[in-house]
């Protein structure tokens, strides 16, 4: 079981690259159970959309609604 | 067609500035971005946005800076104080003992309204530039730049456990610098009441 500090780690790796099926078998049992490690998800992948915007993607909404999809 | 490129410059003056820590190097090589910018344009495609080309033309002569800098006769190191942010865990507080969270982490309310704001633009600025040296400068490289992580370890010549804990450090303080600036605080009217 992933303690708060592992998964924060994980869902920071997230964003950058894909992880290994069982990386995200123990994400998603630790997220299931646990709303604080779900808002930081959210805001590492805004955070990531946020720098999109920053350096001037314009596809930005597109690419989000995908997300959401 | 032309564009204007000047409204792009302080854009351009900050990303190298958090790369290169030298404000006289970083106004040459925006200089250089401009004046290759001038040259290429009939080379630009239009599927992507000016910024996002002016930013790739950049990454370019970012990374020859990089390069011609650690070849100079008195280089010691392009990451000199990486060490002190690698140790320092200004995150420690937020955990217990047990390695989970000492406080519930609240969810932020309508973010992507506050991509739409100037306002958010200049916190989101102002956290940027508070993060620390190196930890600023791997993030930018990651997330503006679009540096592969290969690319991050190979120019810095840092490991890429170094490169993992240093684009985790950065999220969790830009994290906690806008849940402050902004998220935790609304300035006025960022949304609509929800029902």
């Amino acid at each position: 079981m992933l303690t708060c500090k592992q998964t924060t780690e994980l869902l920071s790796q997230a964003v950058d690259v894909e992880l290994t099926v069982s990386q995200k078998l123990l994400l998603r049992a630790h997220l299931v159970i646990c709303s604080s490690c779900r808002a930081v998800q959210d805001q590492f992948q805004f955070l990531h959309r946020a720098m999109q915007r920053y350096r001037g993607d314009e596809d930005v909404a597109a690419s989000r609604s995908e997300d959401r999809s | 067609m032309t564009a204007d490129f000047e409204a792009h410059r302080s854009y351009l003056l900050r990303v190298a500035l958090l790369q290169m820590n030298d404000p006289d190097i970083a106004d040459d090589l925006v200089q250089e971005t401009m004046a290759a910018a001038v040259e290429g344009w009939s080379s630009f495609s239009g599927k992507s946005s000016v910024r996002t080309w002016l930013t790739g033309i950049l990454k370019h002569k970012i990374i020859d800076a990089i390069r011609r800098k650690s070849r100079e006769p008195n280089f010691t190191s392009l990451t000199a104080g990486l060490e002190d942010e690698l140790e320092t865990d200004d995150f420690i507080a937020l955990f217990n003992n047990h390695e989970h969270w000492e406080d519930r982490q609240p969810a932020w309310a309508n973010p992507d309204e506050a991509l739409e704001r100037a306002q958010f633009r200049d916190i989101l600025d102002f956290c940027l530039q508070k993060l620390p040296k190196n930890t600023a400068r791997v993030f930018m490289m990651r997330e503006v730049l679009e540096c592969s992580n290969e690319e991050i370890c190979k120019e810095l010549s840092i490991t890429s456990t170094n490169a993992w804990v240093l684009l985790y450090r950065a999220r969790m303080a830009l994290r906690l610098c806008l849940q402050k600036n902004w998220f935790g605080t609304p300035p006025d009217t960022v949304a609509e009441p929800t029902r």
